[in-house]
């Protein structure tokens, strides 16, 4: 009874959380314009493709809305991560999270708080860029399939695992700074790698490649780290994910799915342990 | 190598200097290289079945497999060839000219360490007809090899025949003209058509292609690792012969198409996959060109075209296109009800006269022109945004697997409304800001 009670009172105050800062967040024009950023790049994306068609008459493509919707979740959830990063580590900077932790809020209810406060601003940005979507496919005659709204469907755990990702370098890193510093330099070195994986790989196949060229050693490093950081990486999940959907696939999607949804989860659950290690004063 | 030494002291004007570097220059290092470090090598000579036509391939003993398709005949041919480096490209190469002596023994093939076939030397060759490879194509073992090899022999020599005669007749019917253009008839301009004789018919390419009769272990196994070695007559192992053979199969069977816009259709798109859908604009003409192609893993597959190959990865996968396909109609679909049924045509491609660039495509006829362009549908887009499917049905009106694709028209000139939409979560978060000042100042003021 007692137990159920504490679990009861743990949920209010995940509720609270959550609603106080997907409040602040939203009354604040920092997602709108960021939105609106994520989806003039998407923009740009279609734009070239019509560009493209235009001249070349013809293109081939698998679905040409999966590289806008990647690029606008892409954004929009590092945007997501970052905040909710600061929102941690500001509250330890400021010592307000030492006088929540002695009210009925512990370490799980602050961070679970404000992990759904922040996917649930990304369902918000999401829900705008399944507006441009639908826009797009009616304005530019597009086609749009089932295999378009699966995707939606695993963008939002990945901005989950990306938003996990930040609450636990807050964690880590103490000051806001800190924090901000290890989750951006955490993901360009993994969104880097896969990067120039992809341009040493395009390199050797076009340059007639040797035994003892020097780029092959580069190029067989790279793709052992690139494929350790495919199931680290969330994009990287979401990539194969989309592959999974283009090529009908349906294991690898969930494969891919599941190993998102534990990323979230080893995530989430590693920035508690740790919060609760480091304690609220750091 | 070539080796120029200058005794100290011994004067050298400019003449005689510019007479050493160009005699160093002329001498090609790479040839005297390669003449040079050649070693007698044992290796095999692969002949593998690419899913369509029989290539080659060496696999020297740098090489520790050969990559092979499963459940095909294949030959793996034992020889002791000269083998050199070639920097160029920095790969093995044989020089089966210097050097291609078969080594006699019985191949031996381990799964495993157990000992599941002895395969011996057998006589093969490949033979296909060009015009028809697919059907064609024959990998002939044995006594069928020799009989194969005879048949090609004597279509030859009747082929050789054939031209001889050619020539002979076309010589006469040269001397023949020449004869009447010089007659007083032609003088008198008496000469009518009729009075020509009829030109000699020229002699149709000889179109059989045939390798002569080899020997070789013929290989054809199912999808698995294995290990070869070579067992020579006196019981002993070959060096070098032991390997991995990696024998694979196909991943998945399907349909590719060259998209060829009617106003570029020297540069084609290529669509290989089912869900690829062909984006196109209002009032184009577009042609389908048709291919069977077949999914593998790319680095077992360039592996087995090349066994030094350095830029395939083991986590790709490779579409390969094999042959046009033949015998298929084209079904235009708007939602489930089929609107059209598309022959396969031929189309030629037609230079304009004058000095400006281009060209038109029309439908090939039989009676003008003795080959078309290209085979393909023919797709004429209307001037309204459309949307339909394709696919490919065959003689018995069963769909062939793969050959799905969407065709729609794309409205280009909207990009910039898009580009509206995109700010309007902006313009929907200066309101909410707005909104929010607002509410901060009523409570101000009520304060």
């Amino acid at each position: 009874m007692i137990n159920q009670n504490a679990w009861y009172q743990r949920w209010n105050a995940i509720k609270v959380i959550r609603g106080r800062y997907s409040q602040v967040t939203l009354e604040h024009l920092g997602i709108y314009v960021t939105i609106a950023i994520a989806l003039v790049m998407s923009t740009l994306a279609i734009h070239n493709t019509l560009r493209f068609t235009e001249r070349n008459v013809v293109f081939v493509a698998r679905q040409p809305l999966f590289l806008p919707i990647f690029i606008c979740t892409v954004l929009v959830s590092l945007y997501l991560g970052a905040i909710a990063s600061v929102s941690v580590s500001r509250e330890r900077d400021r010592k307000t999270l030492e006088a929540l932790m002695y009210g009925p809020v512990d370490e799980s209810a602050f961070l679970l708080g404000i992990f759904l406060a922040h996917v649930q601003i990304f369902l918000v940005a999401l829900a705008f860029l399944f507006i441009w979507s639908n826009l797009a496919v009616w304005l530019l005659n597009l086609g749009i399939s089932l295999e378009v709204y699966s995707v939606f469907f695993v963008s939002v755990v990945m901005a989950s695992a990306i938003v996990a990702f930040g609450l636990l370098t807050a964690v880590w890193g103490d000051k806001t700074r800190t924090a901000l510093v290890i989750f951006i330099l955490i993901l360009l070195f993994l969104t880097g790698v896969q990067i120039a994986d992809q341009i040493v790989s395009n390199m050797v196949v076009s340059s007639n490649p040797t035994s003892n060229d020097p780029i092959l050693i580069i190029r067989n490093a790279l793709a052992i780290v690139t494929r350790l950081v495919q199931w680290l990486s969330p994009y990287a999940q979401l990539i194969q994910a989309m592959d999974a959907v283009a090529n009908q696939s349906w294991i690898g999607f969930i494969t891919n799915l599941g190993v998102l949804v534990i990323q979230t989860f080893v995530l989430l659950f590693g920035s508690v342990k740790l919060l609760t290690i480091k304690g609220a004063r750091g | 190598m070539l080796k120029v030494r200058i005794k100290k002291g011994i004067p050298t004007n400019k003449f005689l200097q510019m007479l050493i570097v160009l005699v160093i220059l002329s001498v090609n290092p790479m040839t005297a290289f390669a003449q040079e470090d050649r070693v007698e090598e044992f290796v095999y000579g692969v002949t593998f079945f690419d899913g369509f036509l029989y290539g080659n391939a060496v696999s020297p003993p740098n090489t520790d497999a050969i990559y092979l398709i499963a459940d095909v005949d294949n030959v793996i041919a034992p020889r002791v060839t000269l083998i050199y480096y070639w920097p160029l490209t920095n790969r093995y190469m044989a020089d089966w000219e210097s050097k291609n002596q078969l080594v006699i023994g019985g191949l031996e093939i381990l799964d495993g360490n157990k000992l599941i076939a002895t395969i011996e030397l057998n006589k093969y060759l490949v033979q296909y007809d060009s015009e028809n490879p697919l059907e064609t194509l024959k990998l002939h073992v044995g006594e069928d090899a020799e009989a194969a090899y005879s048949y090609f022999k004597e279509l030859q020599a009747q082929y050789q025949n054939e031209v001889q005669a050619y020539h002979v007749a076309q010589q006469a019917y040269r001397d023949k003209v020449s004869e009447l253009l010089e007659s007083d008839a032609a003088k008198q301009g008496e000469l009518t058509e009729e009075d020509f004789p009829n030109p000699p018919q020229s002699v149709p390419p000889m179109t059989l292609h045939s390798q002569t009769v080899a020997e070789g272990f013929v290989v054809s196994l199912p999808e698995g690792t294995y290990h070869i070695r070579m067992r020579l007559p006196n019981g002993s192992i070959q060096p070098d012969s032991e390997k991995r053979i990696v024998v694979f199969s196909k991943l998945q069977e399907g349909s590719s198409y060259n998209v060829v816009p009617e106003s570029r259709w020297t540069k084609p798109e290529q669509s290989d996959f089912e869900d690829n859908a062909i984006f196109t604009i209002a009032g184009a003409i577009i042609y389908l060109t048709p291919f069977r192609q077949g999914k593998y893993n790319e680095y077992y597959y360039r592996h087995m075209e090349d066994p030094q190959d350095q830029s395939s990865r083991i986590d790709r996968n490779i579409w390969v296109s094999f042959e046009p396909l033949e015998n298929v109609t084209l079904e235009v679909k708007q939602g489930k009800k089929v609107i059209e049924q598309l022959p396969l045509r031929g189309f030629v491609v037609q230079q304009l006269s004058g000095s400006a660039k281009g060209y038109q495509v029309v439908t090939f006829n039989p009676e003008t022109r003795d080959k078309p362009s290209f085979e393909g549908y023919q797709i004429e887009l209307g001037n309204s945004l459309s949307g339909f499917e394709v696919q490919l049905i065959d003689e018995n009106n069963s769909i062939i697997r793969g050959s799905q694709r969407s065709i729609r028209t794309l409205n280009t000139n909207r990009a910039w409304i898009m580009y509206l939409i995109a700010t309007l979560p902006f313009f929907a978060g200066i309101g909410i800001s707005l909104e929010r000042l607002r509410k901060i100042r009523r409570i101000m003021l009520g304060e």
